[in-house]
Order: structure tokens, then sequence, then C-alpha cells
């Protein structure tokens, strides 16, 4: 579209369309499939793939359905059943709706946002193959399982529980497949919410202000933030109970001074949020969706996305309300009652928000509406049912029943799978290959299909449960009657298949019998429909200006603005087109901050996934000497990833320094200064938030405890830690000082300072590691050594991860110091953030580990 | 203004809910049942299930005492018959289970599915095992269960057996029906005689004390919605009132959805609503109310009543005088009683009208304990020490389940509540005191031999007998006093309990207890012996 626009004020040549897009290409052939790295492409694979989990766990769903119908049925055995519903709760929750979700993100977020391309798309990539090597780990069970006959698949549920889980209830290697399959794919969770933050801040169109960015994009940043506060403890929670399994650590072991309640406190801590993760972003696509359809803006925009933020911490604080039935005090269970009937206010909010949106327009009922008109139907009563959860006595009577079962579906089905199914109707055309229409008739079937499934399948529940019908149970008495119940149930779960059916048949349908419409065939608002159908690779070659939260309803021209902004846009039309260019933007105000450099084709990310699978594969079957050589793959799949070869097209030629004063704004080939600022403050972030799960279990730990430190077990010389600890504060004042040097362009002091750094941060490293080793417990001893040693080892590793770092930085330093340049090695200050961070982190650690026991 | 009219319509709702709440409230204000069963407006709106005794008149007077109420209209859709228990003395404990006659839907489908072979159930439910004999020998094989010598077991390597002939052998009827409880023998039934026998055995039952127990007349309904005790009671009534709160909620919210995309829609919606780019204030205002004003009046009300109903239901909320230690086992319960020394399984008795306390511990996975009709569920944890307290306003029978997953069998991990009157509760204590009784014959000395010989003293101990180490399964001493077998799943019959000590593997796959290869004449004297562990 943006072609033939006039480019006097642009002293280049105009390129054409075909050369501008060369470096956009999808690689071909196998090979480059494989290094593919675009958002386009990995979106749509994590879909597909999702979609292909989805439908393995409808399956099971439809085996447990047939086990079900008749009372004492022996079609499935108990063990058999139990695996099902563990693979059917885990696969849903961990590789259908968080992928998919993360797909949606990837493949409409540039676009939507007015952007050419995600701002780590090695990443994303990175993301996509965990996601999928982890899913093939989790269901190669079945493969270990039946053909080659050992114990692979988990059977305690997708809670796992511990003891059940723990190894002496669950020797074979099935718990061993959940928790390593399942932490690769959430890698790829939190690898992906990375993603989606830095996007939404930092990469938008030029004007996009913060309160102009469409609900979608709020709810995905919200959704991100959650991932990484809920996914790292749970990432942490498995790692314990997995070393719990393998090593024979307390954490879980009541025997040992831990506790089985530990485990459900991390898990709902993740859990909870979990089931709002996966409910923000459909809410966000409602939102896109009903004022499209209503022809009206959202009623309540500020208000809306109030109410998303206060839903994001609201979740964080209800997890309690799982474990009503633990034998909690009751004043903590008066509390969590009330936050979790609290949370009913911002959720009605949205709610009534689209009410009122319909209200002040003109809905129209095409398949993504009828959709909509799902969700609420069925949402809304998931939701009542939830107040009534929230009620502790309520819950004590129906809590793992299936009235719960029930309440859930409700919600998930109701608020994740309907909003999910408009989407991709609403989408489709833009983003499904050649620009292709889903037909609406076999939408229409697919809509009611589902619509009278659930509701056949899954109301029926609510009284099953409350007839004393308990989850997870594989068969039940011919007395009790529950059969009819039962097999209504089953009939309707069979409606469903016969619906999603009906939906598959629609996407294949589609891409045989293309439909093609026009660029935007809804009259939607967004950018995303800015671009032709089927929109090119970069999205928007002319990034559009944007002076709205509706520019395609109230501007008639996207790129029309004057002075600088202008001037920005309609260079980056031109140049640079050797490598992908890329714009970022002030995170409030939407100006243009920076032109870089994108990460293009890589296989980088796909080995890095393939290593980091491999060391959890090997681990499962306790072949630790592969597993090393595994992480040694990772490490050098990392360095392969971030190595730029020293070739003329890396160099900066003088095209650069003339859009640079043309546009004022820095163009940075070696990426951008600000989304790896970004970058390095979420990783930060994370590890924070990991390392407060540990000292969180530490302390809980403690409560089991009279005597804490246990007698025997006190530390009585704290010299070498505390020296260690002093000499890594050196070691960052040093990086410290060596970032300093970059910015003072001095190479000779960046590299005495880095030197420095790096040699006494070895020191250091080396005075921790003599005193941990010399300890007189270990961490099996009893959980009080387990939550100690489990402290000092992530000090130690956030140390020695540090120092790797910062050695192969080094190297590269002194190596390729002849090219030096200020701009290619300012990445020095995050090293010198990490490490300084790294230096705090031990600190807290260190008063945890060495006052906190002695002044409680 | 259409908003005008929503605002009426949701300040009506929010009072009607208020006004709602506070009746509630003002009901229990002076009784110690905070939300009265007494009639009030809402109960008469909900038909809350009230122990009522009515019931029992129309099934003699030989039942006057069974109390636990049948729910009426609505609640009769959702709820399911009662278990109406029958205070006989301590020696018939065979007949514990009474049906009532059909009065529920839940009882149309369950109880005389045989008499409507054609009904969706019929079809599609498993056939349930029952025994293949007239209502006479039933009668007879109840009444004489001490004298054994008649009912020839068939050889236990053949009996669990599926596809073997279940009309051969009219004697050993509820034998096949054990054997069968896990295959699909019993198929062999013809409806038409299972009908015969049941409506027999129903009748037998409810003439006589001699009720024969096959699984289709043990009581496996249970229904949090049919609350015997106060916890349950409270809760149940909360359930009900956030229900009413509920479906209007919900009926508001969805009708007014519905109107507007398909009345409103149609008739006044504006011509070009992209023309309003500002929301008004009345808008604005409409979405407020309704979202925030509006959940947060009801949500107080709810809250309140939360709060007010956890004085009941908590585990702190009642003094006991009785405390009973619950173990959650994989997959049964052991139930003691240390002020008693008593130690029993997967059974436990408690004296009505009094709260007990239960103290729940275990040494091996995360169990529940959940009883639906007496209280909600308290999870039995590992290192914790939870525990709660029940009561059983009237003597009866009510089944509990493992409401937590705890391994293969957690299906299959129930128990019974048995709630007995003050008196007949210490008559129990006395007899449960009691080591098992020596052998008074030959040939229960030589089912005592059996018992010792097989190693079933391994796992299961009967206090009497040597220095049987016992702990790994459930304490056998007084076996034949307990209504069921196998954690609550089987009828304690002579037939199942043959069968399950042949073939435990088929009827609880991954049960810790293994298959015993037993003679005829072993087993028949082992049974014996352990039908007369009384």
């Amino acid at each position: 579209m943006s072609a033939n626009q006039e480019t006097s004020s642009t002293p280049f040549t105009t390129i054409s369309q075909e050369q501008f897009g060369d470096v956009w290409q999808i690689p071909k052939g196998i090979w480059g499939r494989l290094v593919t790295v675009q958002n386009s492409v990995i979106g749509l694979r994590f879909i597909a793939v999702a979609f292909l989990f989805f439908a393995l766990a409808g399956i099971m769903a439809l085996l447990m359905r047939l086990q079900l119908a008749n009372p004492e049925s022996t079609l499935i055995d108990p063990n058999t059943y139990n695996e099902l519903f563990t693979m059917h709760g885990s696969t849903m929750m961990y590789l259908f709706v968080i992928p998919l979700l993360e797909g949606i993100a990837t493949l409409v977020l540039p676009q939507i946002l007015g952007s050419r391309e995600l701002p780590f798309p090695r990443l994303t990539a990175f993301a996509f193959w965990t996601f999928l090597f982890g899913g093939i780990i989790f269901y190669s069970g079945f493969f270990f399982e039946y053909i080659v006959g050992m114990d692979a698949l988990a059977q305690e549920g997708w809670f796992a529980y511990p003891p059940l889980s723990g190894i002496v209830f669950s020797p074979g290697r099935g718990m061993d497949f959940w928790l390593l399959g399942l932490n690769v794919a959430e890698i790829a969770a939190i690898a992906g919410a990375f993603e989606i933050i830095l996007a939404i801040l930092l990469c938008r169109a030029p004007g996009m202000t913060l309160n102009r960015i469409p609900i979608f994009a709020w709810a995905m940043l919200v959704t991100a933030f959650m991932m990484l506060f809920a996914f790292t403890p749970l990432v942490v929670g498995s790692l314990l109970l997995e070393i719990d399994r393998k090593i024979g650590t307390h954490f879980y072991n009541p025997a040992g001074g831990g506790d089985p309640l530990l485990w459900q406190h991390i898990f709902w801590i993740f859990g909870h949020p979990d089931v709002y993760i996966q409910f923000i972003p459909p809410a966000g696509i409602l939102s896109t969706i009903i004022p499209v359809f209503s022809r009206r803006r959202l009623v309540g925009y500020p208000l809306v996305v109030l109410a998303i933020v206060s839903t994001g911490f609201l979740s964080f604080g209800l997890w309690v309300h799982h474990m009503f039935a633990t034998g909690l005090p009751e004043i903590s269970l008066s509390f969590f009652s009330v936050v979790s009937m609290a949370i009913a206010i911002p959720t009605g909010i949205q709610i009534f928000s689209w009410i009122a949106t319909m209200w002040r327009g003109k809905p129209q009922l095409k398949p993504p509406m009828l959709f909509a008109m799902g969700f609420f139907l069925v949402f809304v009563l998931g939701g009542i049912t939830g107040i009534m959860l929230a009620a502790v006595p309520v819950n004590q009577q129906v809590h793992d029943t299936y009235f719960v079962v029930a309440h859930l579906h409700y919600v998930l089905f109701g608020g994740m799978i309907f909003p999910v199914l408009a989407g991709i109707y609403y989408w489709a055309p833009k983003f499904m290959g050649n620009g292709r229409m889903l037909n609406s008739r076999l939408g229409s079937l697919n809509f009611w299909l589902v619509f009278i499934g659930f509701n056949v399948a899954f109301f029926p529940m609510h009284v099953a449960g409350l007839q004393g019908m308990p989850r997870r149970f594989y068969t039940y008495q011919a007395g009790s009657g529950l059969g009819i119940l039962n097999l209504i149930s089953t009939i309707g779960a069979f409606i469903i298949a016969a619906g999603f059916a009906v939906f598959f048949f629609n996407i294949i349908y589609s891409i045989f019998r293309p439909q093609v419409t026009e660029a935007n065939p809804w009259g939607a608002d967004t950018l995303e429909w800015g671009t032709p159908s089927p929109a090119p690779q970069y999205g928007f070659r002319k990034l559009p200006i944007v002076r709205s939260r509706h520019p395609l309803w109230d501007q008639d021209e996207l790129f029309e603005v004057s002075g600088q902004t202008k001037q920005v846009v309609e260079v980056l039309e031109q140049r640079p087109y050797r490598y992908r260019a890329q714009l970022t933007t002030g995170v409030f105000d939407g100006e243009p901050k920076e032109i870089f450099r994108v990460a293009g084709p890589s296989i980088y990310p796909l080995m890095l996934g393939f290593a980091m699978t491999a060391f959890s594969f090997f681990l499962i079957f306790d072949l630790y000497a592969l597993a090393a050589l595994a992480v040694v793959g990772s490490i050098a799949s990392l360095v392969g990833w971030h190595y730029r070869p020293n070739t003329p097209e890396e160099q900066r030629t003088e095209t650069e320094d003339r859009i640079e004063a043309l546009t004022g704004l820095p163009v940075l080939m070696a990426g951008s200064r600000r989304v790896s600022r970004g970058g390095m403050l979420l990783a930060l972030l994370t590890l924070s938030v990991a390392f407060v799960t540990l000292i969180f279990t530490y302390l809980y730990i403690r409560l089991n405890f009279d005597d804490f430190p246990p007698a025997g077990m006190e530390i009585t010389d704290v010299t070498l830690p505390i020296l260690g600890l002093i000499v890594l504060w050196v070691s960052g004042l040093f990086l410290y000082l060596a970032a300093k040097a970059v910015e003072r362009d001095s190479f000779p002091r960046l590299r005495g300072f880095f030197g420095a750094g790096v040699l006494v941060a070895a020191i250091a490293l080396g005075l921790q590691i003599r005193f941990y080793l010399s300890l007189p417990f270990d961490a099996t001893t009893n959980a009080y050594g387990s939550a100690f040693i489990m402290i000092a080892v992530f000090m130690l590793v956030l140390q020695a991860a540090s120092l790797l770092i910062n050695v192969i930085s080094l190297f590269w330093v002194l190596w390729r110091g002849n090219q030096y340049r200020a701009s290619n090695h300012k990445s020095v200050s995050e090293m010198a953030i990490f490490a300084l961070w790294a230096a705090g982190a031990t600190s807290l650690g260190s008063f945890v580990l060495f006052v906190l026991p002695y002044i409680l | 203004m259409p908003q005008k009219r929503i605002l009426i319509v949701a300040s009506l709702l929010l009072l009607l809910t208020t006004a709602v709440g506070i009746g509630a409230q003002n009901d229990g204000a002076d009784d110690v049942i905070p939300i009265a069963s007494t009639p009030t407006s809402m109960s008469n709106v909900t038909d809350r299930p009230v122990p009522t005794a009515t019931q029992s008149t129309s099934l003699g007077s030989e039942i006057e005492e069974a109390i636990p109420g049948v729910p009426t209209s609505l609640s009769n859709v959702i709820n399911r018959h009662v278990p109406t228990w029958q205070p006989t003395s301590l020696s018939n404990v065979w007949d514990q289970f009474i049906p009532v006659t059909p009065t529920s839907l839940s009882n149309v489908q369950d109880v005389v599915i045989p008499t409507e072979p054609t009904s969706l159930s019929q079809v599609n439910d498993r056939p349930v095992p029952r025994p293949e004999v007239t209502s006479a020998s039933a009668v007879e094989d109840v009444n004489v269960p001490r004298t054994t010598d008649e009912t020839a077991m068939p050889d236990p390597t053949t009996t669990p057996e599926p596809g073997s002939d279940a009309t051969s052998s009219t004697t050993t009827s509820a034998d096949t029906g054990a054997g069968a409880d896990t295959t699909a023998t019993s198929a062999t039934a013809s409806p038409s005689e299972a009908t015969a026998t049941e409506q027999g055995a129903a009748a037998a039952g409810v003439s006589s004390d001699m009720t024969p127990i096959s699984p289709s007349l043990m009581d496996y309904e249970v229904s949090a919605l049919n609350p015997q005790g106060e916890i349950a009671e409270a809760s149940s009534n909360l359930f009900w009132i956030l229900l009413l709160i509920g479906i209007p909620v919900y009926a508001y919210i969805i009708g007014l959805v519905l109107y507007t995309v398909f009345v409103r829609n149609k008739r006044d919606a504006p011509e070009d609503p992209l023309q309003e780019r500002e929301d008004s204030p009345t808008t604005m205002r409409y979405v407020l109310l309704n979202s925030v004003a509006m959940p947060t009046g009801i949500l107080v009300i709810v809250l309140a009543l939360t709060l007010f109903v956890i004085n009941i239901t908590a585990p702190s909320a009642r003094e006991t005088n009785l405390t009973i230690e619950v173990h959650g086992e994989q997959w049964w319960w052991d139930v003691r009683y240390p002020e008693h020394d008593i130690v029993t399984a997967n059974e436990i008795q408690i004296p009505a009208g009094e709260p007990v306390r239960i103290e729940l511990r275990s040494d091996n996975v995360i169990h529940s304990f959940w009883v639906p009709e007496l209280s909600g569920k308290m999870d039995v944890v590992p290192g914790a020490e939870n525990s709660l307290w029940i009561q059983a306003d009237e003597p009866g029978v009510y089944r509990g389940k493992c409401a937590e997953f705890c391994g293969t069998q957690h299906a299959n991990m129930q128990f019974l509540v048995v709630a007995l009157a003050p008196d007949e509760f210490e008559q129990w204590v006395t007899q449960q005191q009691q080591d098992a009784p020596a052998p008074e014959n030959d040939a229960l000395a030589n089912g005592q031999d059996v018992f010792v010989a097989t190693g079933c003293g391994g796992c299961h101990a009967i206090r009497g007998l040597g220095a049987a180490p016992g702990g790994v399964g459930p304490d056998l001493t007084h076996l034949a006093s307990r209504r069921t077998i196998a954690a609550g799943i089987l009828p304690n019959t002579r037939g199942h309990l043959g069968g399950w000590i042949t073939n435990p593997q088929s009827i609880k796959p991954g049960s810790e207890m293994p298959n015993q290869q037993l003679t005829g004449e072993d087993l028949q004297a082992l049974l014996d012996y352990l039908q007369s562990l009384r």
C-alpha cells in the first residue's frame, strides 16, 4: 500500500517491493523451516501444534467419558484411567491453552501494534521449539509405556500432589516425564512472556501512546507479567519435587521436616493465576471483537484496562481457595474467601462494558459474535458457581467433586475456548495463509454443536457433584444413582467432539476452497487490518502513525503527520533494507527512539531448545554424563546464538550514518539497547521471583522445626562466605567501572576493569564453594539442609552464570579488540547489572541463611 | 430512557437479594442453627430438604425411628432417597439397608430399573449383580448366616470366573454376585427374574428385619443437599441461598445480553454508533452500577453469610466428648477409638445427636474425609494433625468417600458412618472391646487354622488370635459386625466375602490384597470363621 507514496522528503532512491521484502523472505526448504524465526510462521506453528495437543487431550476426555458412561464399567482399568485424566488436564493446561494464547499473541501483536516483528524473534522460535520438544517428551511417555513397556506415564493428576507424586508412592518414571517434560514447556511460556512484554512496551507504531494500545495488547501485557510471576514458582517447585525424587531431599517429605502442603501452596500460587492467564487474553479478544461487530467503540476503555490490571493483581491473592479443605486456619480461609469473591468485580466490569458496548451499538451475529454469545451464556454461569465455591462451607462440600469439574469447564471452556474460537474466525482472513475467510455456515454449525454439546456434557456434572461424585473416580457404584447423569455427560462430550470435527473441517475446507477477502472484511478498527490480505512478512513497510485508539475508524490517512515522525516513517520505508529493520518507541508516549536490526533466521534457537530437551530427557533416565554433555551443548548454542560474524554485511556503512542524520535516531546494527536492557530487567525479575520462591520455601519449612537450625546443624564460622560476599561486590564494582569505560569510549580501561572484574568474581565464587563444601550436613539430612543447600546452590549458580557470560565476553573483548566500537560494546553495562544483582541476591541469601535463623 | 429501566431493574434486584439475605439472617438470629429450617419465605421457595418423619409412616411402625427425611418436591429432583436406618438389635448386622418406597426421581431410576427394561438407564447401566434367589431363600440365607454348612461354596477357582453359570446355583447367588461384580456375569440374570427377586427382597425387608443385601439394594447414594447433621445443613442452606441469589443474577445478565442483541438491536439500535465518540455519563453509570455497586452489595451479603456459617463448620466450632482417630490408608480407612481401645475399619460408629471429633491421620499420601450428608471435606495430610467435628442428628447410616486423589483405587475408598442411639453405641463399644471369641467348634477352629496358615495374619490383625502383627490391612477382630467389606464397596455377605478373598484384584485392581488360592473346603472354613467374628 505504501510503495506509491511520495518519497520526496528522503534523499534515498525508492526501492522496489521485491527488494524491500527480500530480507524478510521465509527461508526455503527443510533447512529454511528449521531456521525460520518470523512471528507469522512461528505463531501459526504454535497454534497448529497447540490444537494438535488439544485434539489428543480431547480424545482422552472421550475415553474417560466412555468409561464413566456406565457404572462399574470395566472398559478402562483404573491405572489407565488415572493416566488419562492426568494427561488430559496437564495437556490442556500446559500444552494447549498457554501455547495457543502465546501463538495468537505472536501472530497478531506485531501487526496490531503497527510494528514489523517481535523484538526477539529468535526467542520466539526458541519458545516454540521448547514447547514442541517439551510436549514430545511428555507424550513420549505413551511410547515408553506401551511400546517399551516401562512405567512412563504420570497418573498423579495435573496437580501432582506429593507424597503421592513422590518416589515412594510413584516409583515409576511417569512423574519424571511429567515434571521434566512440562518444565521444558514452561520455559517456553516464560520465554514467550518476555517477548510479549517487550513487544508491547517497546515496539509499537509511532504515536501509539500507552492509552491508545488495543485492549488485546493490554490483556497480553498483563498476562505476560502474570506468567513471569506464576510460572517461575511452578518451575522452581517442580524442580524441588524432582530433586526430592531423584536425590532424596525433603522439601515435601513430612518425615524429614518438609511439608506436602508446601507443594500445594507453590502449585496454586501458579495454578490460580494460571486460570486468569487463560482468561484475560480471551477477554481481550472479546474486547476486540465485540466493538467491531457492534460498530461502537468499547465502552469504558480505561475502566476495562483497570479491570484487567486489577484482575492480574487479585489473582495472586486467592490461591488458597483451592486449599479450603486442607486444614488451614479459619482466619486465612475467610481472607481468601473475601479475595475470591472480590475478583468477580473486575470481571463484572468487563462483562458489563461489553454489554454496554452492544447496547450502544448495532451487534451483528456473524460467527465470531456467535461465539461471543456462547461465552456469555457459559462463562457467566461458571462465574456464579465460582462465587459459590468461594464460600468456604459450600466449597468444603463440593470441592474435588464433579461440581468443580463442571465449574472449571464452564469458566475455562466458556472463558477461553469460545472467545478463542471467536478470535480464530475473526482473524483467519488476515493471518491464515492467503487471506481466507472461514466458512460462516460451517462456523454456525460448529458453534451450535459445541455450545449444545458443552452444556449437555457439563451441566449434569453440577448435579453429579452434589450427589457425591468426587473427581478422579474411575468408576462409581451401580446403586449410586449417578448412572443417568454420567450417560448424559458422555453423550454431550461426543457432541462437542462433533463440533470440533466441524471446526477442523472448516479450516481444511477453507484452505482448499479459498474465499479470499478484502483487506478489512469486518470493517475493524485496529492496525492489523491496515495491511493487505495476505499480509507481507514485514507487515508494514511504511509504518502507520497512530493518532487514535481506533486508527482505521478515525484516521482517514494512516501516515499523515508532519514533522520528525513523518521523516522517520518515510526514511524507514526505504532504508535500511539490507537487514530487518525495526523501530522502538517510547513506553508511554510512543515516540520513535531507535532504529535497530532485528535478528533474522538462525538455527541456534532450535539447537538450544534441543539441547535443553535432551538435558531433561537424559535426567529422566538418570544419564547424568549425557545430561552434562547437553548442558555443554546448551552453552555452545547460546554462544552461537549471540555470535555475529565479522563479515562486510555486519559493518556499518554510510547509509546508517545518513539515516541517523535524517531521523535523529540511533541506528543499532547490534540490536536495540532498550530491548536488551528490558530483556535483562525481565530476566532479573524472573530470577528474583525464583529466588523469593526458594526463600518462601525456606521460611515455610522453618515452621515445621522447633529449633531452627536444628541441633547439630548450626553454622559457627561464617568468615569464608562473608569474605566471598565482599569480594563479589568488588567484582561487581569493577564491572560497573568497565561499563563506565565503554561510555567514556576507553578501550584500555574497559579491558582492564573487565578483566579484573572477572578475576575477582572467580575468587569470590571459589571462596564460597569452599565454604559450602565444608558444611557438616547436606541436602538429604533433613528439610532444613535441603532448603539451605538449595538457596546456596541458587546463589552459586547465579554467580557461575554471571562469570561464564563474562568470561566469554572477555574473550571477545580481547580477541576482537581491534574492532572495538563503543556502540558494539554497550552490553557490558548489562553484564554489570547482572553481576551487581547477583551480588545483591547473594547478600539477601546470606542474610537468610546466616542471620535470620538466629534472630527469628 | 432504557438505561433508566435497567437502573430500576438492577436496584430492585439488589433490594430483593438484600432482603433475602437479611431475611435469612433474621431467621437464624435466635436459633442455634443460624439459617433456620423452619419454613420461611425462602425455604418455601426452595423447598430445602427439611428433615421430616412423615415418610416413615408409610413404611410401617417398625421404622418409626427412621428419621432421616425424604426431601420433597424441588430437591427430589436433585436428591436421592434417604438411607433409612432401621435400629435393629446388634445381632442383626446384615440388614441395615432398606429401600424406601420409590418416591423420588432417582428412586424410580435406580431401584425400579428392572421393571422398566425399556428405560434409558436400563439400556445403559451395567446390569447390577443381584441374587438369583427367591425371596424365601434369600430370607433364609440371611436368617441363618451362621449355619453355613448348607451354603455350599463353589470351587473358588471357578467362582469368580466370568461366564460362570449364575442360574445353576441358586443358593450361592450372593457369591455369584460378588464374582460378577467385576465381570459381566450377572448379565445372564434376566431382568424379570431379578425384578421378582428384588421386589420379593424389598417386600421381605419391609415386612421383617431380614433383608438380603445385594449391591443393588445397598445404599450407595449420597447427597450434599440432604443434610443429616448440623454442618451439612448449614452448608446446604448456604448453597441454596447462593443458588437463589445466583439464578436471578444469571438471568439478569443473560437476559440483558439476549435482549440487547435480539430485541433492542432490531427495534431501536442507533443509526451509526461509530459517531458516538465518547461514553456518556449515563452509560458509565450503568456500567459501574452493574459491575461494581451491584456485585459489591451482593458479595457483602454472601460474605457475611459465609463468615457466619464458617463459625459452625469450622473444626473448632464444637466441644466434643468422643474422639475418633481415622487413618487414611491406600485404599481403606483405619478407625481407632483411643479412649475405648477399639480398632476397626471402614465403618465409623458414632452416637447420634452429639458432636464427635474425627482426628485425621495419614502416614502415606493425602486423602480427604467426606461424608456429604454430615459434613464437608477435610483433607488427611501426612505430617499434619487435621480434625473436624461431625454430628448425625438421628441414627442412620451415612456413606463417606475419599475425595482427594490418592492413587489407583481412590474411587473405591469409601466408608460408612453409622450413627447409633446413645445406648446402642454403648453396647457397640462394649462388644467391640472384646477380643475375638475363641472358635466354638471344630469347624471354626479349622477356619482359624486356615486363616493362620494362609498368612492372612501377616496383614490383618485379629485381637485374641495370638501375636498377629497386622497393621497393613484392616483389623478383622469384629469383621462380621461390619456392614461392608472392601472399603465400603461390597456388602458384607458370605458370598461377597468369598469373592473378595479369592479375587480382590478383579474387584479392586491394584489393591494391596493378593488373590488367595484356597481349596473349596478351606475357603468355606475360613468364611465360617470370619463370619463368626461378630
